[in-house]
């Protein structure tokens, strides 16, 4: 049926516009389509539209996603593909691959020349302006040694066919070029919802592709070094392509860091990780080169590393595509490229590229501004924000503007025949519609030249008829299959797909990564004791509404709100009374104000922003609990302060979206280095708060009645009162309760427990690396353990004629906090020390008079 | 002493010095002392006779010459040096028709010189030229980026030079130490004949007072020095320069050593 379908459509489409359709040839039915349409006709259309949404779903619990701008926001939208893919037969790719291997061979070249002996611009095959008026051209870079024959290790091209039946070149990335990762995704995918149409084709495998990428890369590394180190360089999870970098880093066994990750010592770069500086011998980048360093490039930039070109000019390091490649990505090139390949190869371009005339010669300027209307304009170099200019969709007083900035510039600006590209059969609400699409092919070097993957990604135009094909204007990626004349083994691939290339070493944890998981540990303490805490004094004041007896036990458990959570002045300090009787602005403040130091609302955005800063090391059900933990923050802030039942209702949905949240991370997270940081973090954190509650609540002089109150509500807040019931059997008693809180061992919630299982974790997080010897983080549990186990509880509980507190009690639990304070400032010292800032040593003009 | 710490030539040809300080420190202290040698320009100011009109000039450098690459550079906008309209308007009064290029550049440097006022703390390096267009007062480089632009607007190639002013006591008096100065002018390209001076902060062909330190197309290819450093905390800087002359007649030594 959907065969048919497809037949009509090809029988009433005169197609108008002269473009070409992919599925024909003389008016039959293109071999490599009859296949494939047999097969989804064999699925049938109901079938068909399942395997889509299972499709979908598969992407979508796969993460993989594509970050979209809009406006200030960063929104990670779902990854689009059609499950209707771009079939190419074996004769029609191996012109298109013999034509990229070439065209990566010719700009590389040019990349060398450029930046070497310049000759192709002393013999005005490459006209100066290309060159020097490029934005892509980094002086800084001249005459750096590659140390390789093939600095452009990566290259990917925009391939569209024209009406003619010929491939264009449209675009070329030579930069950090992106979509690779995706186009494996989309293959695995395939193959796992839809194996029936990879039945009866034989499709090229491109896993394959990335063991040779994964091999030359590691041909970069400097003197010849075995097993070099790889890093990928990403700007950071807000990029558009964030996930493809975590995919590829992790499918090609690399590490994935960002600038912060990194330093520049001796010349030779090297990561910070929590066992000291590792060194890097290969830098896989993502990010634009002028970004890359600051001592060099752009002095504001925080997604570089100081000296990154000091150490490639040292030769201690090779980044792939190099610093400066982005000369390459210049339209102002395309005319020139046919004659620079009869001079290096004594024969012209395979591909053709696009017609383009660079306004820089009086010949093309005049035809570009006497043709301004049907062409397309771009600029040589590309600004941020909008490369191609179509002119017919302009303003005239834009235009008018358009054409006096060519006038000023010529040089800059290039015109470019508007091709229209095939149309593909696409998937649009359950029927085949024909859609414009354009094809990314990328090339790898080797030592022997260029290897290209036997397919790329293929993305279609959103809407019927347009020729633009974007991923951040909502364009729609297919999966693209080459035809082999021989059988491939499919089944295999499957397989293949989701091995990793090698087997990982254990690798150092980053100290930036190390430090966001120690604070995500800590915040998730914090915002654990400020839900119990408020929990508690709501329940205690839902319970006794406005009695005057209980006051005193109203004002402790709000005084040690404040105290715990150290978000004063709250009910501390001026006027705390008044507060304390009237607590409901207050109360309301603490819950919902995320700027008030230690609110719940902040403690939790602090531990938001801390899992966030972490995220590719999570899992997708931890990373889905972030945001339902965000989404209960977002309800809670919505309440209007009026009566507490809604408040306390909040509270409690937000505690078990913890609460899960810390049991997926407790399922999912491998006990590695990174569990250890987040456990010491929350270990500590957590035996400070039970000492600042004890103090706050049961170190005073409190009558019997007030006294069983607060222990109660301790306890309760704790949920300790079934165990403490259990346990004893007794009517609430402040020895037995104390004896829980501070030295049960089995118990979880007393500050025994906690240094008890903080020793073994830091002891494993130093594993090897000082011998016998403990450090002052180990030390300062010890002496804290230590005071509590020689700490006897007459003493404690004592209160000295004509004082008010059990004093012995409150200096214990006051050194127990000291001594971890002592024991973060040992941690942070040991593996986050070289996380410091960056700042520009800045030349004022001062120097510079008269 | 550096941990690492080495010279580089840069783009131009100018000499530079890479240096990483790897300890602690408090104070980081950079002392340059140079042997220098300036030849009498005597010889230059006689090429101000040299006739060549400027759109001869112009036209040779709109055409392509293998041994004009290393120039082309100095013909277009550069980060500091942008031409606008205004700009092309002023420097036409100086380029009129069939005038010899360098008796054009000459008569530029005096026209900034008279129309600006030299004002100390007036600009900063980021304050753009339409504004020193508009207020009519800046510093030396002001000065230098404004010829710049001048000349550039006009199609030709012109550099920014960076280099120091020696500074001659009141008769009589010791020469101070530290009272001498950073300073900038501009170079114009003569195709046979090679790159000229003019120092438009004092109207002058620069001479032997002048000491050429390094050149580029605008201030940001020859910063004196820059860099970043690992801190908590804030910094301060401060610069000082001393020239002193050995000996008038100072010549090169001819050895084998």
């Amino acid at each position: 049926m959907l065969l048919s379908l497809l037949k009509n459509k090809i029988a009433e489409k005169p197609s108008p516009d002269g473009w070409y359709d992919e599925t024909i040839l003389s008016g039959e039915l293109k071999p490599e389509w009859t296949a494939l349409l047999e097969n989804l006709n064999k699925l049938g259309p109901a079938e068909l539209a399942h395997r889509n949404v299972e499709l979908q779903k598969l992407l979508r619990e796969n993460g993989v996603t594509y970050n979209v701008y809009e406006g200030h926001l960063t929104t990670p939208r779902t990854w689009n593909l059609d499950p209707i893919p771009w079939v190419l037969n074996n004769a029609d790719w191996l012109s298109v691959e013999k034509g990229l291997k070439q065209r990566a061979e010719l700009l590389n070249l040019i990349l060398k020349d450029i930046y070497g002996p310049k000759v192709l611009l002393k013999k005005g095959l490459i006209p100066h302006e290309l060159v020097f008026c490029h934005r892509g051209f980094l002086r800084q870079c001249d005459h750096v040694p590659f140390n390789t024959d093939y600095p452009l290790a990566v290259y990917a091209a925009d391939i569209a066919r024209g009406p003619d039946g010929r491939m264009w070149v449209i675009n070329d990335r030579t930069q950090a070029p992106s979509g690779m990762g995706y186009a494996l995704e989309n293959r695995s995918a395939m193959i796992r919802v839809l194996p029936e149409m990879f039945k009866t084709q034989n499709v090229k495998k491109i896993s394959d592709f990335f063991y040779t990428y994964y091999n030359s890369l590691c041909q970069l590394a400097p003197q010849n070094k075995e097993n070099p180190r790889i890093a990928l360089l990403t700007p950071g999870e807000k990029n558009e392509t964030y996930f493809e970098h975590a995919f590829l880093a992790d499918y090609l066994g690399i590490n994935l860091v960002q600038g912060d990750d990194l330093i520049v010592r001796d010349s030779c770069l090297w990561i910070k990780t929590i066992h000291g500086l590792e060194q890097v011998d290969i830098l896989l980048r993502r990010v634009d080169d002028i970004f890359c360093d600051p001592l060099e490039f752009r002095p504001d930039s925080r997604l570089g590393v100081p000296g990154l070109l000091e150490a490639v000019r040292k030769g201690n390091l090779v980044i792939a595509n190099p610093l400066g490649s982005g000369i390459l990505e210049n339209p102002g090139l395309m005319p020139f490229l046919n004659n620079i390949a009869k001079y290096y190869f004594g024969e012209g371009l395979i591909l053709p590229t696009v017609a383009t005339w660079w306004c820089g010669q009086a010949k093309e300027y005049n035809y570009v501004m006497a043709n301004l209307d049907n062409l397309l304009i771009k600029k040589i170099d590309r600004v941020t924000g909008s490369l191609t200019i179509v002119t017919s969709q302009l303003s005239k007083y834009d235009r008018e503007r358009l054409r006096e900035a060519i006038k000023a510039t010529p040089y800059l600006y290039v015109g470019q025949e508007k091709v229209s590209f095939s149309a593909v059969p696409s998937l649009v609400n359950n029927e085949l519609e024909s859609r414009f699409a354009v094809l990314r092919g990328y090339t790898v070097a080797g030592q022997d030249g260029y290897s290209v993957m036997p397919g790329g990604l293929t993305r279609s135009s959103p809407e019927k008829g347009v020729f633009i094909v974007s991923n951040q204007a909502g364009g729609i990626s297919k999966d693209t299959w080459i035809l082999s004349e021989e059988k491939e083994a499919n089944l295999l691939q499957a397989k293949n797909v989701t091995v990793p290339l090698r087997i990982r070493t254990k690798e150092s944890l980053t100290s930036r990564m190390a430090e966001n998981l120690f604070w995500a540990g800590r915040y998730s303490e914090r915002l654990l004791a400020s839900v119990r805490i408020l929990r508690a004094s709501l329940g205690h004041i839902l319970e006794n509404p406005n009695s005057e007896s209980y006051l005193p036990v109203k004002e402790r458990l709000l005084t040690a709100l404040t105290e715990v959570t150290l978000s004063y002045p709250g009910f501390v300090g001026d006027a705390a009374k008044k507060r304390i009787i009237e607590p409901q602005n207050e109360i309301f403040k603490f819950a919902q104000d995320e700027n008030m130091m230690g609110s719940m609302a902040f403690n939790l955005k602090s531990l938001v922003y801390s899992m966030q800063s972490v995220g590719g090391t999570l899992s997708n059900d931890t990373r889905r609990m972030v945001e339902n933990l965000k989404e209960n923050m977002a309800n809670i802030k919505r309440l209007k302060p009026s009566g507490y039942l809604n408040l306390s209702n909040s509270v409690d949905k937000l505690y078990n979206s913890h609460v899960s949240l810390l049991g997926f991370i407790t399922e999912s997270m491998p006990r590695e280095q990174g569990w250890l940081m987040l456990q010491a973090g929350r270990k500590i954190e957590r035996s400070m708060l039970i000492a600042s509650l004890i103090r706050s609540t049961l170190t005073f002089k409190d009558s019997d009645q007030v006294q069983h109150q607060i222990l109660e509500a301790v306890l309760k807040s704790n949920q300790l009162i079934s165990t403490y019931r259990y346990k004893y059997r007794t009517y609430l008693n402040l020895e037995y309760a104390l004896q829980l809180l501070l030295f049960d061992e089995n118990n979880p919630r007393s500050i025994a427990y906690q240094l008890q299982k903080l020793d073994i974790y830091l002891h494993n997080l130093n594993e090897g690396e000082q011998g016998d010897l403990i450090g002052k983080d180990e030390k300062a549990v010890l002496e804290a353990n230590t005071k509590l186990r020689i700490a006897d509880i007459e003493d404690l509980l004592k209160i000295e004629e004509g004082k008010h507190r059990r004093e012995n009690l409150d200096k214990l639990l006051s050194e127990v906090t000291d001594h971890m304070i002592a024991c973060s400032a040992a941690i942070n010292q040991k593996y986050f020390s070289h996380t410091s800032e960056v700042k520009n040593l800045v030349i004022t003009t001062s120097d510079l008079e008269p | 002493m550096p941990a690492v710490f080495y010279e580089i030539a840069d783009f131009f040809g100018n000499e530079a010095h890479y240096f990483s300080v790897q300890q602690y420190h408090e104070e980081l202290s950079v002392e340059v002392k140079s042997r220098v040698e300036v030849l009498s320009k005597k010889v230059i100011q006689l090429e101000l006779y040299i006739d060549t009109p400027w759109e001869d000039v112009h036209q040779m450098l709109m055409e392509f010459h293998e041994e004009l690459v290393g120039v082309y550079h100095f013909k277009y906008d550069s980060q500091h040096v942008v031409v606008d309209d205004e700009i092309r308007e002023y420097a036409a009064k100086s380029f009129t028709p069939n005038r010899p290029l360098l008796e054009a550049c000459n008569e530029l440097t005096r026209r900034i010189f008279t129309d600006f006022k030299f004002v100390s703390g007036y600009t900063t390096i980021s304050t753009p030229l339409r504004e020193i267009m508009k207020n009519r007062k800046g510093v030396c480089q002001d000065f230098a980026h404004l010829a710049i632009a001048c000349v550039r607007s006009q199609g030709l190639a012109a550099r920014y030079v960076s280099g120091y002013l020696e500074t001659l006591p009141p008769p009589g008096k010791e020469k101070l130490v530290g009272t001498d100065a950073s300073h900038a002018w501009f170079s114009v390209y003569l195709p046979g004949h090679g790159w000229h001076d003019f120092d438009p902060t004092n109207n002058m062909i620069p001479s032997e007072q002048h000491i050429t330190l390094a050149w580029g197309r605008d201030y940001s290819d020859v910063t004196p020095m820059k860099g970043v450093i690992f801190s908590g905390g804030g910094h301060a800087l401060s610069v000082s320069v001393d020239v002193k002359r050995i000996a008038n007649d100072f010549a090169p030594k001819l050895s084998l050593d």
